[in-house]
């Protein structure tokens, strides 16, 4: 069973990345010049930043770029799918929808692999942080493990919405929520108490204070990082049970 | 049980569906397919019978009822009988940057077909369907007919025993119409296990290829039988098409001589449907008054609706 879901998930991964021949142009920008073109203007913008608000800002970007490319590529792509009609075939084949939803997040993890892979030398180059080769390993483990349990949630939305159009706005309302509740530009004791609940519930949060803490003292926070995993365990599962495979 | 089950592939028995708005799509259905039999399910449109075939491929979730294929209970392991069926849906879509032997390779593998299986099967499928000169284009490269043939060659991946063909001819031209049942018949020759349980409007497309026709209408199954017994049962085989001109004429001269019609209006056009029987006398009156006549056989919903609102009384 479980070999089959992985052989499944790995073809499905196939047949997405497939459809980079025919957008490579579109994905090497967002992946590449995406992230040296913000972090340029940034560094334009924050000559008198002091470090803190630099690694504020850089852990900021990373934790919310991938967490929202995750939610709204998922939940959009699918419901897409939905509209085309390409889980009508999907659905009538021996494939378990959890290998069809990692095989399409697939393309969006190597997007958010090489976006973060590349922000983070640039921005130090350019804002000027000194930031250990090793970190950056750390930093896409977390990156990774944060985007793995937002998976769920998008492909809830982009299963269950009514149609495209629905999918786009709740994605884009949980968006805003992700950004607004994840103390990466500011601390959380700048959020709003009867909000505060929000940091908490996020796996953003845990994410964002791991990489704000290796980049600012060089250590990793491993109580954190325990935090980050035992939340992603219920997100993926919460996320992987709501999927509405069948229909009603 | 189990002698039933061998001798039908499928059995479907009250089964019921109602959507969420209270629309009974399905009403007490009850159907036995055998094996190696091509079954044409006929409506008009919102008949319900996609939504049969989408219960019969375990997609949507019955009301009540029960589903057996191949003695697998689907309405309780939908998941089970995957591995038995293909599928050509009405509102699938193929995937764009993918070409057609891709199409066929990775659904293979989907299906659980190693890497080699996959490719001979490609092979195997082109060369059925004739695809094989289109093997390198895109989908997006392909007229509407070749994208259906290959709707049905992944239908037709590792050979299940069932097949579902859902309006596989909707929206393609009369001529690529043509050439897809030709490819139903020649899988029909080939392959004389497969069971195919194709719906349509087209009962004369139909009527080539089924053993058996079965006429849903706001979900129930109207009537049902070989293509001998259910044309007997239609009283309307032929369509006689005049300029609107002549219809109160042609009318009257027809109900003189005691014929039964009935007559579908257009912009200037009549449509005069009528039984085969009664051709030469109509023919000969309406040859009196026009030459400006098309003979064609009716359509599903010029015919077949007629008989279940028993609009036959409407031409006495």
């Amino acid at each position: 069973m479980i070999k089959k879901i992985v052989s499944d998930a790995f073809i499905i991964s196939k047949i997405t990345i497939l459809s980079l021949r025919e957008a490579l142009i579109p994905f090497i920008i967002v992946s590449i010049f995406i992230p040296l073109g913000t972090s340029y203007l940034v560094s334009l913008a924050s000559p008198n930043w002091n470090l803190t608000t630099k690694i504020d800002y850089l852990s900021g970007m990373l934790v919310l770029s991938s967490s929202l490319t995750i939610i709204n590529g998922v939940g959009q792509y699918i419901a897409e799918d939905r509209s085309l009609g390409l889980i009508s075939w999907y659905r009538t084949l021996p494939v378990h929808p959890i290998s069809y939803v990692i095989g399409i997040t697939s393309t969006y993890l190597i997007g958010i692999l090489i976006d973060s892979a590349l922000l983070i030398p640039i921005a130090s180059i350019l804002w000027n942080i000194h930031i250990d080769i090793i970190y950056i390993g750390i930093t896409i483990i977390v990156v990774i493990i944060q985007s793995l349990s937002l998976i769920g949630l998008g492909a809830i939305i982009g299963t269950r919405s009514n149609n495209f159009q629905t999918a786009i706005a709740i994605t884009n309302l949980l968006s805003y929520v992700i950004a607004f509740a994840t103390p990466a530009y500011y601390s959380i004791n700048a959020i709003p108490e009867e909000f505060r609940f929000l940091c908490y519930i996020l796996p953003t949060t845990e994410a964002a204070l791991i990489i704000k803490r290796v980049y600012m003292y060089g250590k990793i926070n491993f109580s954190l990082f325990m935090v980050l995993i035992f939340m992603s365990i219920p997100y993926m599962l919460i996320g992987f049970k709501g999927i509405k495979w069948r229909e009603k | 049980m189990v002698t039933y089950m061998v001798k039908n592939i499928i059995v479907v028995e009250n089964l019921v569906k109602i959507y969420s708005n209270g629309v009974i799509a399905n009403d007490h259905i009850n159907l036995r397919v055998r094996k190696g039999e091509i079954v044409g399910i006929l409506g008009p449109n919102g008949a319900g019978k996609t939504t049969l075939i989408k219960q019969l491929t375990g997609e949507l979730m019955p009301t009540e009822g029960k589903i057996y294929i191949m003695d697998i209970d689907v309405v309780k392991n939908p998941s089970a009988i995957k591995p038995f069926i293909g599928v050509c849906p009405q509102e699938g879509n193929l995937i764009s940057y993918l070409t057609v032997r891709e199409h066929i390779y990775y659904f293979g593998r989907l299906k659980g077909l190693s890497r080699n299986d996959a490719q001979k099967e490609a092979d195997k499928i082109l060369d059925l369907l004739d695809l094989k000169q289109h093997q390198k284009k895109k989908i997006g490269e392909l007229s509407g007919g070749l994208r259906r043939r290959v709707f049905v060659g992944i239908a037709l991946i590792n050979e299940p025993p069932i097949v579902f063909l859902d309006e596989p001819t909707a929206g393609l031209d009369p001529i690529v119409r043509n050439d897809f049942w030709e490819t139903i018949e020649k899988i029909k020759k080939e392959k004389p296990e497969t069971t195919i349980i194709v719906t349509t409007h087209y009962l004369e497309e139909l009527d080539k290829v089924s053993d058996r026709l079965v006429f849903i209408n706001k979900g129930k199954i109207v009537l049902e039988g070989n293509t001998i017994e259910v044309r007997s049962l239609i009283n309307y085989d032929i369509k006689i098409t005049f300029p609107k001109a002549f219809k109160e004429v042609i009318t009257k001269e027809l109900l003189k001589e005691g014929i039964n019609f009935r007559l579908n209006e257009s912009l200037n056009k009549i449509d005069l449907l009528l039984s085969k029987k009664d051709f030469p006398i109509a023919m000969k009156l309406i040859f009196e008054h026009t030459s400006d006549v098309i003979v064609s056989s009716p359509t599903l919903d010029e015919v077949f609706l007629g008989v279940i609102k028993g609009d036959q009384k409407d031409s006495k």
